[in-house]
């Protein structure tokens, strides 16, 4: 099993966690990644931090939806367009916090 | 057991999203930053989507299930690169309509099953899959 998630730094406090929550997408990780694999009946293989590229990622849509903003806000309407930009800027406020972090995970049978 | 305000709010938020109609704006916003525009709500560009193939040990004789696939992303480029089957799943039906569609489009239609499935009640069999991919869905 391997794939990219989005999820709070080992040993984040509760205001740090709240803090994510309210900054970070719909259901931030919060859930240490060892005991993640435990519940699905895995171990953890490998863990390699993205947070960097995922940093860019979301600079790089905000920077292009501001570029597009016209069309865009004529494509998804203005709340849904202001939503959108915020969610994102809050995001890239969580990142450089240090309360967002993004990995590559592999997980396998023990 | 019914959803939490929360998790009901979460839902609907990926129903209407799913359900509105991309045009060009949104596209090129996806083309310029991650490098597709499937219609994606998470961060995965090509090259990490690419990197899951070695990951997974993707062959032409492998079953893969991909979680949380939306539009059909990562999953049906993932078939395409490894040349395996997949089997995407995700909740919105509106989401799943529009990956039917991609995966037509980039030629893995014969390879793909999609499925409605919420990834803690996925009614498979244990072990029937080979691999199994998710990308920004655990969060």
């Amino acid at each position: 099993m391997a794939g990219y998630l989005i999820h709070t730094p080992e040993g984040l406090g509760a205001a740090g966690q709240a803090r994510a929550a309210e900054l970070g997408p719909a259901a931030v990780g919060t859930t240490p990644l060892s005991d993640l694999a435990a519940t699905v009946g895995l171990s953890l293989v490998t863990r390699q931090d993205v947070t960097e590229l995922y940093h860019a990622t979301c600079e790089g849509i905000y920077s292009a939806r501001t570029l597009h903003e016209a069309p865009l806000r004529a494509e998804e309407g203005d709340e849904a367009y202001e939503d959108g930009q915020e969610r994102k800027a809050g995001m890239l406020e969580a990142i450089r916090e240090g309360l967002l972090v993004r990995s590559l995970v592999v997980l396998g049978k023990p | 057991m019914s959803d939490s305000p929360r998790r009901a709010e979460d839902k609907e938020f990926f129903r209407e999203r799913y359900g509105r109609t991309r045009q060009e704006a949104s596209r090129e916003v996806e083309r310029s930053v991650l490098g597709h525009d499937v219609g994606v709500n998470g961060y995965t560009t090509v090259a990490e989507a690419g990197a899951l193939v070695e990951h997974l040990g993707l062959s032409p004789t492998s079953l893969l299930l991909d979680l949380g696939s939306g539009r059909g992303w990562p999953g049906s480029y993932l078939s395409r690169l490894g040349g395996c089957r997949v089997v995407l799943t995700d909740i919105p039906l509106e989401a799943l309509r529009a990956a039917r569609e991609y995966v037509e489009t980039r030629e893995v239609g014969a390879r793909a099953r999609i499925v409605a499935a919420e990834g803690g009640a996925l009614p498979f069999a244990p072990d029937l899959f080979d691999a199994i991919s998710h990308a920004d869905v655990f969060c």
